[in-house]
């Protein structure tokens, strides 16, 4: 079908246009980036919905990332993603050699400081597909060397956690602030509730951490 | 350009999907970004002109159309050869007027509007599609042909049909064959 040469110079025409009405300067670069971005994060969300339609459910992270390498980058760029490593703990690196986007720009170093303009979309449609299987992330892009780039995708998991361990500890001040008429007892009473909160603390994590994980697929 | 035969006839349905999507999202940011729906309109006209100018050069690598020596048939390879190629429609063709210069293109399926319900309260002078507009008269104007390309009816406006009326502007010579090439 000709629809890839169509979403090609639409696409071009999209960042050649969200730059053009604006300034220049670093806080109008990330603006227009965010822009792009943020398009790109609707149509992941659109788009994933109808692919995923008829697929099997995912088994963990894993499964997501590699179906985003095979079948979506298949269908989206007509090829696979060349190479996905991993930390095992959230990060994922995608690294495709032959960037769809970018070969018609150049190969090589030239034009390599406006090839971040041209994978914003990318970025946030990623993010989009990932958010809309429950994985909450932040995808970033890195070209050395054109036409290949690399995206990192990051697992938002921690997120819920420290903000409960965070909130935790606010709440056994509060009540350590409220007991000031226990004098003697006082110290001890401290000690004795600050144990309690390190353990309701860690039962939390590890309930959270668990539905967390297990939550999404 | 070769495809894979094997592929799944979903996979063809999703990637129209994407640039119907995205044209989707960047209708609706320049409705963020605009107040008025006619900086809106003319916006998306100057983005198919850009658009039109490079397409007309990837029409005519995968086509083979010879030369066109007149008005109607370059219209109608307009609609049955360059719609169906990139939209996979084929809207028909009718005449305007006697002077054969004036001519409609009718889409009784519009697939860019496919997951739009309706044009969003307040901007009822919007035309969604004008980027159409735009890529037709930019891939005319590059072939040494002046046209205006507007909407004439259009079915999120609550028309019956979405009609593209082409005017073709007066050549300076009407002898001289322009060709297609």
């Amino acid at each position: 079908m000709a629809d890839e040469a169509l979403f090609l110079l639409l696409h071009n025409e999209m960042v050649s246009g969200v730059y053009k009405s604006a300034e220049q300067g670093e806080v109008e670069n990330g603006r227009c980036i965010t822009k792009l971005e943020n398009m790109g994060f609707r149509v992941g969300q659109g788009l994933i919905e109808r692919f995923t339609k008829d697929t099997a459910r995912f088994k963990d992270e894993l499964d997501i990332m590699k179906f985003i390498c095979k079948d979506f980058w298949t269908t989206v760029f007509k090829k696979q993603i060349d190479n996905l490593r991993t930390n095992h703990q959230g990060i994922y690196v995608l690294q495709d050699n032959k960037f769809r986007l970018l070969t018609q720009m150049s190969a090589g170093k030239q034009y390599l400081e406006h090839a971040s303009k041209y994978l914003a979309f990318t970025c946030g449609l990623i993010r989009g597909g990932l958010s809309n299987l429950g994985i909450k992330s932040i995808v970033t892009a890195e070209v050395s060397s054109m036409p290949a780039c690399k995206l990192n995708s990051h697992f938002l998991q921690m997120f819920l956690v420290i903000f409960f361990f965070r909130s935790s500890v606010f709440l056994f001040v509060f009540v350590f602030v409220n007991l000031e008429e226990i004098e003697n007892a006082k110290p001890i009473l401290l000690l004795s509730i600050l144990t309690f909160g390190v353990v309701i603390c860690s039962i939390l994590i590890f309930i959270f951490n668990y539905f967390l994980t297990h939550n999404g697929q | 350009m070769s495809r894979p035969t094997h592929r799944r006839p979903e996979y063809r349905k999703i990637n129209k999907d994407l640039f119907v999507l995205t044209y989707g999202a960047l209708v609706a940011q320049l409705c963020k970004d605009y107040e008025k729906d006619e900086d809106v309109n003319k916006y998306l006209d100057k983005m198919g002109y850009g658009i039109g100018t490079r397409l007309v050069e990837d029409f005519l690598a995968r086509s083979c159309v010879g030369r066109c020596h007149s008005y109607s048939e370059i219209t109608d390879i307009i609609a049955q050869v360059a719609f169906k190629m990139y939209l996979g429609i084929t809207p028909s063709v009718t005449c305007n007027n006697s002077s054969r210069n004036e001519f409609s293109l009718i889409l009784d399926k519009n697939p860019l509007v496919e997951f739009v319900e309706e044009l969003p309260a307040g901007r009822s002078s919007l035309c969604y599609c004008n980027l159409l507009c735009g890529i037709i008269r930019g891939a005319l104007e590059m072939v040494h042909l002046a046209a205006d390309v507007t909407f004439l009816q259009d079915r999120l406006k609550g028309d019956s049909v979405t009609e593209i009326g082409i005017t073709f502007l007066k050549k300076p010579e009407e002898k001289k064959y322009r060709r297609k090439k």
